[in-house]
């Protein structure tokens, strides 16, 4: 991998792009590092797209800049084979064959066409080579795009929803795939709304809400500041969640008759359920703050970027 | 370059618009050669030099088409997010757009072989049945084929750039035959001495359609080149400039 530790694989720095009177993207600045999966996250229409068109050049920043290995994406002389990248599908005329849509791409890429059985197989398409794209389903097309992501052997990824419309087997995979591909000194950047499956691997998380930076830090250092979090059933949970509010010690709030309370251990809780008389209780758990806690925290503000 | 023209060329090659609209434009030209002989009046002289420019200029009728090709080939792009996967290749987009002109060139020219050998074929039939021969070496002749192929190519180049200044296939389309084929005879017909001037009238005079409005065939090739090259500059900034968001 050319991608060395000095400097940044990815560099995005006071990026802002307007379309229109919309503010896709407001001042953003962040790093991703060779040998890392960096979880990109935040609302639909948070900006994430925009953000990795232009780190590629696709679209152009209103004001700020982007950058690849230390140069604008747009002066690298061979792009793919330093910068892999997923955008929305695969890109493919609908008649055209998988194995035709990647050669057509090697071609012009200068790679030796013989890349494209091996990525094809790498991806799980090699039965399906032939096959004109307007018939694949949802996961296949995702499998397509992201084999020509890897077409050049690129030091840099950059995954926008990879996992979507993949198969259970297939998103475990995908989870294996990041795993290696940053395990092998590449730096990958991908932005997913499937936040348990994106704790597994990321090691950084980059969260945006409404087009701004609202954290950029190691998952661990985000975990490792949220409190415990105890959720239980009961007779009575609406007596649970009145006793809490009165402590000011935890918070306490209800989704559907699961009582969820932030703050308090496993033991603490069942305690306060007899001691309101709000028992028996039927389910009791302790878990740590989770990557979503964290989402819903700090992106949840959202709402489709209104 | 050259990677970029074979990548390009086997593009053009897989969409099958491309492939089927090959066969139409020679029928198409067919017809507009057979038109003419079948129509005219008995006392006009198949032979005479208006005859057979009448005749002969229709086998470019169908090059219409080849500026359809050359849309499909760069606002088709913009359709199923193929332009993607083709900045990403090559982020300069002034090669890509070069490319595609130079590859439609290719098609345009290939399309007017085609079109003009069936054409000349037709009519050689249609001369022979009627007892002459088509006489292939006067320049009414070879110098109207040779007009129509070169309209045909210098039509692929023009697709290319009206589907990179629409980057909507639908859009380009239904303008480019709006106005070709309404607006621009209209024009024409308002004001010959002004609208002589358009592209699609200097089309047909580069192809010796015979008419006494029409440039001549030099001026009438210079100014679609000129036509050609601005729209081919427009082209280029609004591709440099589009952001690629689909
Ligand atoms: N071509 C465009 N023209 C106008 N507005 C656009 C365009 N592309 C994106 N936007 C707007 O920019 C904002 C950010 O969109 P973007 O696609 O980057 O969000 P996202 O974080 O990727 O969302 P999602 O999770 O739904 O994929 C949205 O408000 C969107 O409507
Ligand atoms: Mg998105």
């Amino acid at each position: 991998m050319s991608a060395g530790q000095a400097q940044p694989a990815l560099v995005c720095r006071s990026l802002t792009k307007r379309f229109g009177d919309t503010v896709a993207v407001d001042d953003l600045s962040f790093d991703v590092r060779a040998g890392t999966v960096t979880a990109f996250v935040g609302a639909n229409g948070a900006g994430k797209t925009t953000t990795m068109r232009m780190l590629v050049g696709l679209v152009a920043p209103t004001s700020g800049h982007a950058s690849v290995l230390g140069r604008p994406y747009r002066a690298l002389a061979r792009p793919r084979d330093i910068v892999g990248a997923m955008l929305e599908g695969p890109g493919a005329h609908p008649a055209h064959r998988a194995r035709t849509h990647l050669t057509i791409t090697a071609t012009a890429a200068g790679i030796p066409t013989a890349r494209v059985a091996e990525v094809l197989e790498l991806v799980g398409l090699a039965d399906h080579a032939h096959r004109r794209v307007g018939t694949f389903s949802t996961g296949m097309r995702q499998r397509l795009a992201l084999a020509a992501a890897l077409l050049g052997d690129p030091a840099v990824l950059i995954l926008d929803e990879p996992s979507n419309g993949l198969d259970p087997p297939g998103i475990a995979w995908m989870r294996n795939l990041l795993r290696s591909l940053a395990g092998e000194g590449r730096a990958v950047l991908v932005s997913s709304h499937l936040l348990p499956e994106l704790a597994e691997v990321a090691d950084r998380v980059v969260i945006m809400d409404r087009g701004r930076l609202v954290a950029d830090a190691p998952l661990d250092e985000l975990l490792a500041g949220r409190s415990r979090v105890a959720e239980l059933r009961c007779a009575d949970p609406a007596a649970v969640v009145e006793a809490i509010s009165h402590t000011g010690l935890a918070a306490a709030q209800l989704e559907g008759d699961l009582v969820v309370i932030e703050g308090l251990s496993a033991q603490e809780a069942g305690e306060l359920v007899s001691s309101v008389g709000a028992g028996p209780v039927h389910h009791l758990v302790e878990r740590r703050g989770t990557f979503e806690d964290i989402y819903f925290d700090l992106a949840a503000t959202g709402g489709g970027g209104a | 370059m050259s990677a970029l023209l074979r990548s390009e060329a086997r593009k053009a090659l897989a969409t099958s618009t491309v492939s089927w609209l090959l066969p139409l434009t020679a029928v198409v030209g067919v017809v507009g050669t057979l038109a003419p002989l079948v129509a005219s009046s008995p006392g006009t002289d198949p032979l005479s030099d208006d005859g057979l420019q009448q005749a002969m200029h229709g086998a470019a009728a169908g090059a219409t088409l080849v500026i359809v090709a050359g849309i499909v080939g760069t606002a088709g792009e913009w359709r199923f997010g193929q332009s993607t996967q083709t900045f990403l290749t090559t982020p300069r987009r002034s090669h890509v757009l070069l490319a595609k002109g130079l590859v439609h060139l290719a098609i345009g020219s290939i399309y007017g072989i085609a079109a003009g050998v069936a054409a000349t074929a037709a009519a050689w039939g249609w001369y022979r049945s009627n007892g002459h021969t088509l006489p292939l070496e006067r320049s009414a002749v070879w110098l109207t084929l040779l007009g129509c192929l070169a309209v045909s190519a210098l039509f692929g180049v023009l697709g290319v750039a009206i589907g990179a200044i629409a980057r909507s296939q639908t859009t380009a389309i239904v303008g480019v035959l709006g106005w070709h084929v309404l607006i621009e005879p209209t024009l024409f017909t308002a004001s010959p001495t002004v609208f002589r001037w358009s592209p699609g009238m200097a089309s047909f005079a580069l192809r010796r359609q015979p008419s006494d409005d029409f440039l001549t065939a030099g001026p009438a090739a210079l100014v679609l080149v000129a036509f050609i090259a601005a729209l081919c500059a427009a082209g280029l900034r609004s591709v440099e400039r589009a952001d690629v968001t689909a």
